[in-house]
């Protein structure tokens, strides 16, 4: 079943990539398909990075006592000032560890 | 310039991002262990799909009981972006032969599509343009393979007390925060996160798909309406 799944995920994910390259695809889009295609990386990624953060195993939502957000914050300033996904990385892990080896 | 020296610049061109790309396979790695994959599921997934966000998001739905066409429609959505990539790529790769496009279409990812794209635009134009992008494809898939089988391996030596997958959140803030550049992307960057919130329950794990598309739409009706005004 599992292999199933991936088969075709990976299908699917190559004829994104291959279609617009394979003279099947229209030379141009329609342009609220094209301006969709621009928002569907922030659509899609910004529900898994909330629901990672605030959202605990039990699906239950976690404000207090969860130095997450205030990790992910940091990070979301460090990212909008440096632009650098390393920098990012490292200081929204420093916070986590600050929180649990020190806190 | 060279076949050679094409490549060889794609190559070189891509490994700064590789300090970005190594910690996220390595977590995608970790994850796929502890979504109940096997290690030989996770190890071919980064070959097989070969685009972070949708292993991670294949890991993720499949960790928590998703029906199937769920699953391979959420990573569908993800990967829809690639098309925009390939829009841009096709005025350069289009009269290439088949089997060269078929290639290098296994080759589009975020960061190669970053790299060779700069080069596809510069002034300099030749014939063998594309084997920048064979490069830096080549060099990413590479190194993907090798930070996921670190994360499969090595990963259960890593404490738990690092909250090293904590690193996927994180990557995933860096390139939205990065991605926002004008007041319709921060809209569907406020509207994906509060449907996202108000979603949790939806059945089959259906809040990614549900809250993405209602975001896109909202995205698209702004902007429109921002232009008929101005």
């Amino acid at each position: 079943m599992i292999w199933t799944l991936i088969i075709f995920s990976g299908l699917i994910t190559y004829v994104t990539r291959f279609l617009p390259i394979s003279k099947l695809m229209p030379k141009k889009l329609p342009n609220l398909v094209q301006q969709g295609l621009q928002y569907v990386s922030i659509a899609v990624i910004t529900p898994i990075i909330i629901n990672s953060i605030l959202i605990d195993t039990e699906n239950i939502i976690r404000i207090d006592d969860n130095p997450k957000i205030f990790a992910a914050l940091i990070a979301i300033g460090v990212a909008l000032v440096s632009k650098s996904i390393i920098l990012t990385l490292t200081c929204g892990l420093a916070i986590i560890w600050i929180f649990e080896f020190l806190i | 310039m060279s076949k050679f020296s094409e490549f060889k610049n794609g190559c070189i061109e891509l490994i700064p991002l590789q300090i970005g790309v190594f910690p996220f396979g390595i977590a995608f790695g970790i994850l796929g262990n502890e979504s109940g994959l096997t290690n030989l599921q996770t190890f071919l997934l980064s070959s097989i799909i070969f685009a972070g966000v949708s292993q991670i998001v294949f890991a993720q739905l499949i960790a928590a009981l998703t029906p199937g066409f769920i699953v391979v429609a959420t990573v569908g959505i993800v990967n829809l972006r690639h098309i925009l990539y390939g829009i841009t790529l096709s005025e350069y790769l289009k009269n290439l032969p088949l089997k060269w496009r078929l290639l290098l279409a296994y080759l589009i990812t975020d960061e190669a599509f970053a790299i060779s794209q700069k080069r596809f635009s510069e002034k300099k134009k030749n014939n063998n343009m594309h084997y920048h992008l064979l490069g830096s494809g080549l060099t990413l898939w590479t190194s993907w393979q090798i930070s996921t089988f670190l994360g499969i391996f090595v990963g259960h030596f890593i404490p738990d007390s690092l909250n090293l997958e904590f690193a996927i959140p994180l990557s995933f803030i860096a390139i939205v925060a990065i991605s926002i550049k004008d007041k319709p992307k921060l809209l569907v960057f406020v509207v994906s996160a509060l449907l996202s919130v108000i979603f949790k329950d939806l059945p089959w794990n259906l809040w990614i798909i549900v809250s993405a598309i209602i975001a896109i739409f909202v995205g698209i009706f702004f902007s429109n309406i921002r232009k008929v005004k101005q």
